[in-house]
């Protein structure tokens, strides 16, 4: 998972995410065995303005076992991609006005 | 050779290979586990179903004298085992010659029945003397695994699968005493063409190099050094999983429909190891049949098993890993996501959560149709608690809007129903959490009030820094609709033992939800005693006339609806409103919440409590035992309204003392 360091995730940070997916039943082996799918998606939320991928992470692990072009359509449906990812950096968890926790 | 001659051949063969297989085992402890293995096989022969033999010519053909009187030194019980046989076998050649017509009768199953627990009884007798000449640990594995399979054969549904299973514990007890797999292996085979003459593929260790050097013909450069970390960390499942010719055929299949690319690599390697060549292909045309459909789920790690799973019931692969390696066991097995639905249960699963996206705490219910997998739920369970749903549906926003946790969450966001809450009974987790306290509670003076709530927050907030709170409740909420029986147990203890206040405050500052505060810790020995002291549940048929009758209507009718495709809209008669013991009830016990919503008081009934004192009772679980009790009967007296309230509830004597003395004073009082 030493990938997720490109996306200022940092090494502390991703024992917590491995901590985080393990209560949270999320597969670890998504984030292991399937790096291109996980940074595609990651890659979508720093492609609007997201800064803080930690957060996202462990805000909604599941929602890695979604598409990636699920994702991206919710992402979206917002229709301003400015104003969603201020509101993503400000708070992760209005990741929910898009529907992804 | 005959089946009988089979089966005694099959049984030297048992014997011949255990009593060599180790030479840390006491000649003595070998006697017994012959015994045990004897006995295993005789239960296998008798299938005996909804208190009937199901099948006749079964029985009578297979030489249950002979397998018996291979035991020895039991002579007693061996005499008296041949009696009860002697004496089925008898009535079975009386039906068949036309001497006798008709079911068993009640003196005949018992026979039948008997006979089955001599047999078991015999086992557990030969387990204790196995426990009495134990002396070391890989003999108690050995009689654990023993007693895994007595236990698997009680269950009548399992029995037809027994040999399987026999085969799989032999597996194990023969690793556990260092005998060669190999020999087990070649046993099973016979085994299986004993049972039924069917051929099964027996276990056998691919060899890793071949399977690397599959892989590394398939994938593609760029992804292949971490496909072989993938294998790494799976080998021994694989090793002793893998056909590598089918799974050749699968990759060679996916390669020439240019889909080979698109899976995700876990979902490629479980499809080659698990599936079936020919039926890949048929579930491809199925994707692929519908212009229309997103194809781009099918290839994610989560939906393995759409690809592999032919019918419901699971097929059991060796996890491949040994008992005695505590590490590789830590690993969770591939299979276990490779056989949990099918394409039609995916499908089903997907079509019905989107029917109840509104209500249901879903996203994509494509994901998460095959995320049910992780909550063992299923398009039945669903379809099991649609009555529950309905009513969520039919009281949009009441719900949401007064989860406690959810309240916590606060700042207006949506609250939904965990999917993880339809596993199992929904229903009973809903009237548990209601009477808990944790779903719809009363915003009274003895409750939590919607301040404390969040101060509850801020003081989680101090004592666990850097986690995102609202992360935190969302996983924790999850959980709590995970909750199990003896969980349940605890944590009415908790309520009662340390208030409403203290329960929520450990409750919500544990890490597990079934653990509560961790002030109370107990075990589960503890918690049952407790239970059993402190509540006056398993008691109500003692004090009211007709309970048990009442509450296996209940059970019965939501066994029926369980089952039926005749699922009513509502989830209670809407009429029993109009009982007078229900309108009374409706008048004294239902609370009316005042609570802070955008910096304003308001005031609104809670739907699903009655309040009795400080106890709570789901007023659904009333309305609807009511129901069924009213509509069975055609009238509701006090017995079945007091059986509707109390039924399933934690009450202390005294709350059921005020309860029943209400009940009870219906003309007057109530």
């Amino acid at each position: 998972m030493k990938y997720l360091e490109d996306y200022d995730v940092t090494e502390e940070q991703i024992e917590i995410i491995k901590n985080v997916l393990e209560e949270s039943d999320v597969d670890e082996d998504i984030f292991i065995y399937s790096p291109e799918k996980v940074c595609k998606i990651l890659d979508l939320f720093k492609g609007i303005g997201v800064n803080n991928i930690f957060n996202v992470i462990v805000t909604s692990p599941a929602m890695f076992y979604d598409t990636v072009s699920s994702i991206k359509a919710r992402l979206d449906s917002y229709g301003n991609n400015e104003e969603l990812a201020k509101l993503i950096n400000e708070d992760p968890y209005n990741l929910s006005i898009v529907d992804l926790i | 050779m005959n089946t009988v001659e089979l089966l005694n051949k099959k049984i030297e063969e048992l014997k011949s290979k255990i009593n060599n297989a180790s030479p840390d085992v006491l000649p003595e402890q070998q006697q017994i586990i012959n015994n045990l293995l004897i006995i295993d096989v005789a239960l296998d022969a008798l299938t005996f179903e909804d208190e009937l033999l199901s099948d006749e010519d079964k029985f009578l053909n297979y030489n249950f004298e002979g397998v018996i009187s291979l035991l020895s030194g039991y002579e007693e019980k061996v005499e008296k085992l041949n009696k009860v046989i002697r004496d089925v076998k008898t009535i079975i050649s009386m039906k068949k010659d036309g001497e006798y017509s008709g079911a068993y009768s009640q003196n005949q199953t018992k026979q039948l029945t008997d006979f089955i627990k001599e047999l078991q009884s015999f086992k557990e007798e030969l387990t204790e003397e196995l426990k009495k000449t134990n002396n070391n640990e890989d003999t108690e594995l050995l009689m654990l695994e023993l007693e895994s399979l007595r236990d698997e054969m009680s269950s009548s549904k399992k029995r037809k699968n027994i040999t399987f299973d026999m085969a799989e514990a032999l597996y194990t007890g023969y690793d556990i005493l260092n005998a060669d797999p190999k020999e087990v292996e070649d046993l099973f085979e016979d085994l299986y063409l004993l049972q039924g003459g069917r051929v099964r593929k027996v276990v056998q260790r691919a060899d890793f190099n071949a399977v690397l050097k599959l892989y590394k013909e398939f994938v593609s450069p760029e992804k292949i050094e971490l496909f072989e970390g993938l294998l790494n960390k799976y080998r021994d499942e694989i090793t002793a999983n893998i056909d590598l010719d089918n799974a050749r055929a699968i990759l060679k299949f996916f390669k020439e429909v240019n889909i080979l690319d698109l899976f995700e690599r876990k979902t490629l390697l479980n499809i080659s190891l698990y599936g079936d060549s020919e039926y890949v292909k048929t579930i491809y045309e199925k994707i692929y049949s519908n212009p229309n459909k997103d194809k781009e789920i099918y290839f994610q790690d989560i939906l393995s098993s759409v690809w592999i799973c032919k019918e419901r019931r699971r097929k059991k692969p060796s996890s491949g890993t040994r008992r005695k390696n505590a590490e590789t066991t830590k690993i969770k097995s591939l299979a276990s996501e490779c056989f949990n639905f099918t394409y039609n249960d995916f499908e089903k699963n997907a079509s019905i959560l989107a029917e109840n996206i509104d209500v249901l705490d879903i996203k994509n219910p494509q994901v998460f149709g095959a995320h049910l997998r992780d909550q063992c739920l299923s398009s039945e369970d669903i379809e099991k608690n649609k009555e529950i749903i309905n009513y969520m549906n039919d009281n949009t926003g009441r719900f949401r809007k007064n989860i406690l946790i959810g309240r916590a969450l606060s700042l207006g966001q949506k609250y939904k129903i965990p999917v993880s809450f339809f596993k199992g009974d929904a229903e009973e987790k809903l009237h548990l959490s209601v009477e808990l306290g944790l779903l719809n509670p009363p915003i009274t003076s003895e409750f939590l009030k919607y301040e404390e709530e969040i101060d509850l927050v801020d003081r989680f907030n101090d004592n666990h820094p850097g986690e995102n709170i609202r992360n935190y409740y969302s996983r924790f909420m999850s959980k709590i609709v995970n909750l199990s029986k003896e969980d349940y147990d605890n944590l009415f203890l908790q309520l009662h033992d340390l208030g409403p206040k203290e329960f929520y405050k450990g409750f919500f500052s544990s890490k597990k939800a079934g653990e509560g505060s961790n002030k109370y810790k107990k075990s589960l020995d503890d918690i049952e005693r407790l239970v059993a002291n402190k509540f006056v549940k398993d008691w109500y048929s003692a004090y009211i006339n007709n309970y048990d009758r009442y509450d296996l209507d209940i059970s019965d009718y939501n066994e029926y609806i369980s089952y039926s495709n005749d699922i009513p809209k509502g989830y209670y008669d809407e009429d029993i409103l109009d009982d007078p013991l229900i309108q009374k009830l409706e008048e004294r016990h239902c609370v009316v919440d005042r609570f802070n919503e955008n910096g304003k008081i308001k005031e609104e009934k809670n739907s699903s409590v009655y309040l009795f004192g400080n106890t709570i009772i789901s007023r659904l679980k009333v309305l609807k035992n009511a129901s069924i009790l009213r509509n069975k009967y055609g009238y509701l007296n006090e017995d079945m309204f007091l059986s509707s309230i109390v039924r399933n509830s934690y009450l202390t004597e005294e709350s059921f003392q005020n309860i029943y003395d209400e009940a009870y004073e219906r003309s007057t009082t109530l």
